[in-house]
């Protein structure tokens, strides 16, 4: 379907290619009619006569917008909405290519890309095999890229054009290449390079074309480790350098800024301040970002943002998004501090002042500031919302990306609303914003705060519709969020919905977990009117019995019986009517009580000696009764003795409910006998 | 009679050399050759995509291959979709290889997976590979195969491969018939 549908666009592409051209051509016709008479007078004989009639119609051309190539199918993709009923399109169509459980979409995206990495590791390994070219004009992208060896012949045009393609180890060997034989290179491209350099800290770029690693990637463990090179290649290139001037120090500044170098970062500023070279904005956003490392304590920090801020002005700087996201990123680490919320607002409205459009980064940090878990409830997210609402958006900062999750996160546990949520979550499913939503990790985490607050807030029914079209193809509940979901059910007694719910568990792999298999049999085990769904129940129950008895050894959490689910599994049998099994239950609770964590609960045991004696199964009461006994349960004692009077029971039977229920007196009996 | 048979030998010899009636002989028979026998049974008997009944009639044969050549465009279709070949197509010989290499990287690559034929289709720039794989390897594995195939027809044929793929749990699932 993906591909038919790729195929489609293309179509469309070429005839709108044509459609485009004609309008242009068109277009360009009107122009040049229309420079000879800018105004053109309807001219109507009943009008002339008619003064009133008379009008000036002055036509005004629009200006003609500038596209780009893809801009046409990015129209055209505009007017598709995501599936929901659909796997995402970089899964194969076709049902054992598509997968449910989180696990299954990570590793199949991955291993798909697995191997696109693999051919990439042949074309690189072997390029002389990848030599046949028949392809008119040339795609560079499938060529096996040229390497180069100290012998290669490498112009400083070459050099430029790897720095121009970001291939960052190819541009450091040619700079060898080219050092090595002594040829001087232009200042401006000592510039790029060293530009190229400080930017992707010496290492090849991730690159656009294994974009699915990124989006799995797990978060990294700690962002602010310095990862700089102290002796790399761009410190060697900037000491080099015969004319430092002061794009080479705001490079080299941003580059040490990056890596969290921060010592030598702010060590070269106070270089740069004493010889007076000037910086430009984006340093000082980089220096603002190293603050909270630079200074110990609110007020000092504060001070010193202040102090570059102060620089910035003297250098006659105008600040950008950055500085401002940078100085509220400083602010949201203040911790508890009193000011941090006023001096934000301060912040925000300068940038109004200034004309500059907050970031979604920007309304992240506000967030952080003003819904901390143990402060005072704040609104802000609705002043927010209002002036978001109905924008498309786009990536301005970084940071941007986390604005959703804190968002979702902040509806649910610092303000609890629904409406609210809809409204953030009707703003990510606009246009192209929930390319805004960050990765794989934020994802879910978005959808985990959202299905949670639905579940305590929104009707059941309601929300049950909202599962169904987002799980699974969208999000696959984790089995803490899948918990929830049953104990919300539970709490609204819509059982009903539990059987659609075991087959999901089975499917997102959530069968194994402990908490989620005993909470469901417990749930089912209270039992509901409905005959038909006892029955369902019964097969259910059924299911996770063979399931956890045909556990593999080698599986690292197993699922141990416990005396509960047994009682349980029972419970549920008898509910369903079915005798036989409720027996097998009973058996092995017996048999195999050394293996069995804890004991039943006596209800389960009384509902069976009830049900066992109500089909006139004697011995199997009497059976339930011995092992009652044994592990305590009393009260099922006092049952069968008012039981007795009841029921036919033979002598022989009688004998031995009376032993097992009084012991003592029986072989007092016995001994004086 | 068996003097008609030896004077057609010699004939069929005679033809077979090149040495185009000789003798008289040869030529008072000619006429009986040409209306009653035919010279070139033996070369024009097609046996491509033809297979042959076993004893115990247990060959296992899918659609398209219980249906003989002659049925190609009416009960089944061609392996091979492209253009090259009509009137002022592009590229047919170079076709022809590119699509061999492809089947054979897949047999290769896929390595007892393919159930059905490998089927080719260019449209645009693109190579469309489609067919019938048995789920006898992990959904995983498979999307490493997918991802791997791909991008190194892409490398070679220096345009976009896709892999447009259906399993089947079981090979007894696209058996026709036996014969």
């Amino acid at each position: 379907m993906a591909t038919s549908l790729r195929l489609c666009v293309l179509n469309w592409k070429k005839n709108i290619f044509k459609s485009r051209f004609f309008s242009i051509s068109n277009y360009v016709r009107n122009l040049s009619a229309t420079e000879s008479t800018y105004e053109v007078t309807v001219k109507d004989s009943d009008a002339l006569r008619d003064e009133k009639w008379s009008v000036k119609e002055e036509i005004v051309i629009p200006k003609r917008i500038p596209r780009g190539p893809t801009d046409i199918l990015k129209a055209l993709a505009a007017t598709v909405d995501r599936d929901f009923t659909a796997p995402h399109y970089k899964y194969h169509d076709d049902p054992y290519f598509i997968p449910a459980s989180n696990v299954t979409k990570r590793s199949f995206a991955l291993s798909k890309e697995s191997g696109r990495k693999a051919a990439k590791y042949f074309l690189e390994k072997y390029p002389d095999s990848f030599k046949n070219n028949p392809a008119e004009p040339n795609i560079q992208d499938l060529m096996p890229v040229e390497k180069i060896t100290d012998d290669s012949e490498i112009s400083e045009d070459f050099l430029l054009d790897c720095i121009h393609k970001v291939e960052v180890q190819n541009a450091i060997a040619a700079y060898k290449n080219i050092k090595e034989k002594n040829v001087s290179l232009s200042h401006e491209t000592e510039q790029f390079l060293l530009e190229l350099l400080c930017f992707f800290n010496c290492e090849e770029s991730p690159g656009d074309q294994f974009s699915e690693e990124q989006w799995f990637k797990k978060l990294s463990v700690r962002e602010t480790r310095k990862t700089w090179k102290d002796n790399g290649l761009a410190e060697q290139l900037f000491a080099s350098m015969e004319k430092k001037d002061s794009q080479a120090y705001c490079a080299l500044l941003q580059g040490r800024a990056k890596y969290f170098d921060v010592e030598r970062a702010y060590d070269l500023y106070q270089k740069m301040q004493e010889k007076q070279i000037p910086a430009n904005t984006e340093t000082y956003n980089s220096l603002l970002t190293l603050v909270p490392f630079l200074r110990e304590g609110s007020d000092g920090r504060w001070s010193l943002a202040l102090e570059f801020l102060e620089n910035m002005k003297r250098e006659r700087l105008f600040p950008n998004i950055g500085t401002f996201n940078a100085l509220l990123e400083i602010l949201s680490k203040f911790g508890l501090w009193r000011s941090a919320k006023p001096l934000a607002l301060k912040v925000m409205a300068e940038m109004k002042l200034l004309n500059i459009e907050p970031s979604l980064g920007s309304y992240y940090y506000l967030l952080t500031i003003f819904c901390k878990t143990s402060g005072p409830t704040s609104p802000i997210l609705i002043d927010i919302m209002q002036n978001l609402e109905d924008k498309d958006l786009k990536i301005r900062h970084p940071k941007d990306v986390f604005f959703f999750v804190t968002a979702m996160d902040v509806c649910h546990n610092h303000l609890v609303d629904k409406k609210l949520a809809y409204r953030v979550h009707a703003l990510l499913q606009k246009g192209n914003n929930y390319c805004l939503i960050g990765d794989s990790f934020r994802e879910s985490i978005y959808y985990q705060h959202f299905f949670r607050l639905l579940c305590k807030t929104e009707n059941i029914d309601v929300f049950l519709e909202f599962y169904n079209k987002y799980v699974p193809h969208i999000y696959t509940p984790e089995p803490s969020v899948m918990l929830d979901i049953i104990e919300t059910i539970d709490l609204h007694g819509a059982l009903h919905y539990l059987p659609q719910l075991w087959s999901d568990i089975i499917v997102f792999n959530h069968a194994v977990r402990e908490q989620i298999v005993t909470t469901v049999l417990s749930i089912m085990a209270r039992g509901t009117e409905d005959l038909e769904l006892q029955k369902q129940f019964g097969v259910i129950a059924w299911d996770i019995k063979e399931r956890i008895d045909s556990q593999e050894p080698r599986m690292r959490s197993q699922i141990q019986w416990t005396g509960q689910m047994l009682g349980d599994i029972m419970m549920v049998c008898l509910n369903a009517g079915e005798m036989d099994k409720a027996w097998e239950m009973m058996l092995k609770l017996d048999k195999e009580q050394d293996r069995i964590i804890g004991n039943a609960k006596s209800e389960s045991l009384k509902r069976f000696c009830l049900a066992s004696l109500e089909h006139g199964k004697y011995d199997q009461a009497i059976f339930c009764l011995k092992h009652a006994m044994e592990v305590g349960h009393t009260d099922i004692g006092n049952l069968m003795k008012e039981q007795l009077k009841h029921q036919n029971f033979t002598e022989m039977q009688e004998m031995q409910i009376q032993s097992l229920l009084n012991p003592e007196t029986v072989e007092n009996e016995q001994i004086t006998e | 009679m068996t003097s008609i048979m030896k004077s057609m030998r010699t004939a069929l010899k005679c033809i077979k050399n090149d040495k185009i009636v000789a003798s008289d002989t040869v030529g008072s028979f000619l006429p009986l050759i040409s209306t009653s026998f035919h010279t070139s049974a033996v070369c024009s008997k097609a046996q491509a995509g033809r297979y042959k009944v076993t004893k115990k009639r247990d060959r296992p044969l899918t659609y398209e291959q219980a249906n003989k050549p002659h049925d190609i465009g009416h009960r089944k279709s061609w392996n091979s979709w492209n253009t090259s070949n009509l009137l002022d197509g592009l590229r047919p010989s170079e076709t022809a290889i590119e699509d061999m290499f492809i089947r054979k990287f897949m047999s290769g690559t896929w390595h007892k997976l393919f159930l059905s034929e490998v089927i080719i289709k260019r449209r645009h720039n693109m190579i469309f590979i489609g067919g019938i794989v048995h789920q006898a390897i992990h959904a995983r594995k498979m999307y490493f195969l997918l991802g791997y195939t791909e991008e190194i027809l892409s490398y070679i044929l220096k345009c976009p491969v896709k892999l447009e793929l259906q399993t089947v749990s079981d090979r007894k699932d696209v058996v026709f018939k036996y014969i």
